[in-house]
Formats: structure tokens, sequence, C-alpha cells
């Protein structure tokens, strides 16, 4: 009996999978289960129906092509190649396809990518950037081959022809089409080469005109600075586009329509302006005359002389009037100047002089008086004195025999023992006197 | 002084402006001669820019180092 390994068993099971013919080329429906899809970009789900399950696995490689995301639940139709992975001893489909069951990719994709950017805002009429009124360059972000891009550029021409225009080419359909179209706006966009882009391109099919409805080519028009015009087929189709253009155009041409002034209205409105500026002017002038005219027949002008005499005589009144206040002024000082005249005369000393004067002379005759009086009162006492006195006068004493003795030095002796024997005397009598030496000095006693 | 070089959607701003201050008739008449002539200019600048611009039209080509421009053609 052979005993094998697991890895044996395995690898046999495997061989006889991959040998055969019909596993390798599988096209299976079911529905989407466990769902997964992790930073590798490989998707894992687990395709089912009401009685069985199949593990399936698409490569990142593959995965990154579909143009709807799968989620649970969803009918899908799977194409591959079953195979076997040993580690987990599992045999799963190696997806090569995959495509909803029912509605066709494409339209999947569509309202799918139109959902979700509406949840994002991306479709918010508040975000939508206004036109340039008068644009120095357009950019139109198209294929640079076919018909659109020429019916632009010649609507451009015969209406705008200020404008430049600059064509970023990029392809419009197939696999690397949306790729182009959102590198063609972000360059645009990124070098500022117009103030307003149109992206677009002409009629076709609904899968020639897919790329305007990816996601990428919509967050490149959403991510724009400069105002971005939609412009994708016909009237009616509607493409994702433009939903996040800040303008949809119905076509190409409308578009170009859209973003350019027409020159022939601007010519015309210059036209008006030219009128309105010589209008204004011309009108401006002749009211000025009028109101000159009118100036010219004031009575100012025409009588001027009136006008100074009214003057003169305001002048006349005012000097009047001026002369008036100065009389007045002055009679008012004059006045004062007597009051206070008036008032200094009483205090002035004048008075109080000639009163003390009258005083003085009175007290002076009053003395001249009392010295009168006093005088003879003394004459008389002075005569009666002299009697008196010349009772007591030595030379009456004298006459009576009596001397008076001075020492040398005439002064009156009044005592003998001051004098020395030998010196002079001198005696004085009533009516002579004697030089005299003493010859003794005798004590009285 | 009316400058050659401006764009026509400048040009055509200060013919509005020089309109408009006319019509409000606040100016001093030799302001108002001054702006009248300014506003004339500005109308022959504005028409020729009309008359005779020339569409340019050129192709982008995103490059390594930025971008470049040439001409493209378009036959009408």
């Amino acid at each position: 009996m052979t005993v094998y390994s697991v890895i044996e068993v395995t690898q046999i099971i495997k061989q006889m999978i991959t040998s055969t013919a019909p596993l390798q080329d599988l096209t299976i429906r079911g529905e989407i289960s466990n769902f997964s899809k992790p930073a590798s970009g490989h998707m894992y789900f687990t395709l089912k129906d009401e009685k069985a399950r199949l593990r399936i696995v698409m490569f990142a490689g593959k995965a990154r092509f579909l143009r709807f995301r799968p989620t649970d639940g969803m009918s899908v139709i799977v194409h591959g190649a079953l195979d076997v992975f040993e580690r987990s001893g599992d045999y799963q489909l190696y997806a090569d396809d995959l495509q909803p069951d029912g509605l066709g990719a494409l339209f999947l994709s569509f309202e799918q990518v139109k959902e979700r950017l509406l949840a994002e805002g991306l479709f918010d009429a508040q975000k939508k950037k206004s036109l340039p009124s008068f644009p120095k360059a357009v950019a139109l972000v198209t294929s640079a081959t076919g018909a659109a891009v020429r019916d632009m550029i010649i609507t451009l021409r015969r209406r705008y022809p200020l404008a430049n225009v600059y064509v970023i080419p990029v392809a419009v359909q197939g696999d690397d089409a949306p790729n182009q179209i959102a590198q063609g706006i972000h360059v645009a966009d990124k070098y500022q080469l117009a103030d307003v882009m149109i992206v677009g391109r002409g009629g076709g099919s609904f899968e020639e005109l897919f790329s305007f409805n990816t996601e990428i080519v919509a967050r490149a028009i959403a991510a724009a600075k400069m105002p971005v015009v939609s412009a994708v087929g016909h009237e009616t189709d509607t493409t994702i586009s433009d939903f996040v253009a800040d303008i949809r155009a119905a076509t190409p041409t409308a578009a170009a329509e859209l973003v350019s002034p027409d020159a022939a209205q601007l010519l015309q409105h210059v036209e008006r302006l030219q009128m309105r500026s010589q209008d204004a002017i011309t009108q401006r002038i002749v009211t000025l005359h009028t109101h000159v005219d009118t100036l010219a027949k004031t009575r100012f002008l025409t009588d001027p002389m009136r006008f100074v005499s009214v003057r003169q005589e305001g002048i006349d009144r005012l000097e009047k009037h001026l002369q008036e206040l100065l009389r007045n002024e002055i009679a008012k000082r004059q006045k004062r100047l007597t009051s206070l005249e008036l008032r200094f005369a009483h205090v002035t000393p004048t008075r109080r002089l000639d009163v003390a004067h009258v005083r003085l002379q009175s007290l002076h005759d009053r003395l001249q008086l009392a010295l009168k009086g006093n005088m003879q009162n003394s004459t008389t006492r002075l005569g009666a004195t002299i009697e008196r006195l010349e009772l007591l006068s030595p030379l009456s004493v004298m006459k009576r025999g009596y001397a008076v003795v001075y020492d040398q030095s005439k002064r009156v002796l009044a005592s003998a023992i001051t004098v020395q024997p030998g010196d002079t005397i001198r005696v004085d009598m009533s009516d002579g006197w004697l030089d005299c030496q003493v010859w003794g000095v005798y004590d009285r006693d | 002084m009316t400058d050659e070089n401006l764009s026509f959607e400048a040009a055509l701003g200060l013919l509005e402006d020089v309109v408009r201050a006319l019509e409000a008739g606040e100016l001093a008449l030799d302001d108002a001669i001054e702006r009248f002539q300014t506003g004339m200019q500005l109308v022959r600048l504005c028409r020729e820019k009309l008359h005779f611009a020339e569409q340019k039209v050129e192709i982008v080509m995103a490059t390594e180092s930025g971008i470049e421009t040439r001409p493209f053609e378009v036959k009408e």
C-alpha cells in the first residue's frame, strides 16, 4: 500500500485540474459574497448560488481594468481558470474577467461613479466657477485629429480671434484615454495655459464616449482651478464629465460659443460707447454754453456799478456807525475821568495842608503870646532876683572888708594849709587886687 | 494717454469707465475733454483689436522638463 504525503496528493489533484481543458476556460454565473480587496489590489470573493460556493481570485493586473466595483450581492459572470492553492488545499477560480450580469458593465460603472461623486459633492452647484467674459486664451483638451477640434478652433476664430487657442492632444477613446484626458486637464491647469478650458470630443457610441464617464477624468475636472466646459458628443449624450464641469455644452461647437464673446457684438458695443461719450461731451458743452449765456445776462455783469454802489452804501453806513461808536466810547471815558478827578480832589492832601497851616499859625500866635507874657514875668522876676543876688554878692561882702585869695593857678584858696611859704598869691579886694608873697603858714590851732 | 498694449478687456473696461464718468456730468470741463479724448483713443484701440486680431493656435506637448508648444494649422 502506497502512503502519500499531503503535498503529493494535492499535486496530483492540481495536475488533474489544470490538465482538464474545460476547467481552464470557465464562464460561471453567480452572486458575489465575502468580497475583499486588500491594498495589494488583488480581489478575493466567493461566488455562490443557492446550492454551492466557489472561491474566486482576481489578481490586481486584471482587476484594474474593471470598469465597475464588484460588491457583495452583485450578480456577475466570471471567466477564468480553475487551479489549486496547495497551502490551504483549496481549489479556486483565477478570474481574468468579470462582468455584471444583466446590466452592462459600462452602464453599471457610470451609475456607480455618478452616485459616488454625487455623494462626495463633486457636482455641487456652489463649486461651479464662472467663465471669463473675455478669455485671453482657451485650452482645448481633446483629440488633435477629428472634427471636434477643428469646429472649436474655427468657431473661436470667427467669434473672438483675440483669444489664443492651445490644443492639448489626448486620446478620447481606448484604454489609455481616461489617463490621457486627465493628464491633459492637469497640464492645462498646472501651466495656466488659458483662462478657460474645453474638455470633450465629437459624437460616438456609449463605449466611445466612456472615457468621459470615468472617475479619473471626473476628478481631474473637479480638481482644476481653471473653469472647465464639458463638451462630449451630441446634445443627447450625457456624461459624468458634464456633471462635474463648471458648464456643460451640448456640442464642442456650442462650447466654443459659450466661452467666447462675439466680436461683432463687441464692435457694436464699442460703437455705442463711442456715441455715448460723444453725446455726453456735446451735452456737457451745450449745458455750459447755456450756463455762460445765463450768467452773461445777470445784473452783476450787465450793471456791475450797481453792486459797487450798494457796497459803497454799506461801507458809508459802517463808517458812520464806527464814528458814533468811537464818540460814545470817548464820552464814556471822559465821564469816568471826571468822576475820578472829583474823587481825587476829595482825597488830595492840599486841604489837609491848609487846615494844618491855619492850625500852625494859630499855634504860632499862641506861642508868641505865651512867650511874651512869660518874658514880662521873667523880667520882673529877674529884677527881684538881681536885687536879692546883690545882697549875696561877694563884691558887697568885700566892700565890707573881705577879700578873695587866689593861688598861682588862679584858683580860689579856701584853706591855708595848701599854701607853702614863699608861694605867691593874689588877693582880690572890692576895688582892686594885691600881689602877695606868703611869709608863713599857720594852722588855726 | 492710452497704452497700446492694453488687453481688449482692459481697454473696454477703461472705455466704459470713461463713458460713465462723462455721463455722470460731474467732471470739470477740461477734465471731461481730456477723458473724452482718452475715450476716443480707447474706441480706436478696441476697434483695431477686434478688426486685426489674428487667432494664434498652438499645440501643447508635455515633455520631461515641462511643456513645448508649436503652431497648429487648421484650414477652414
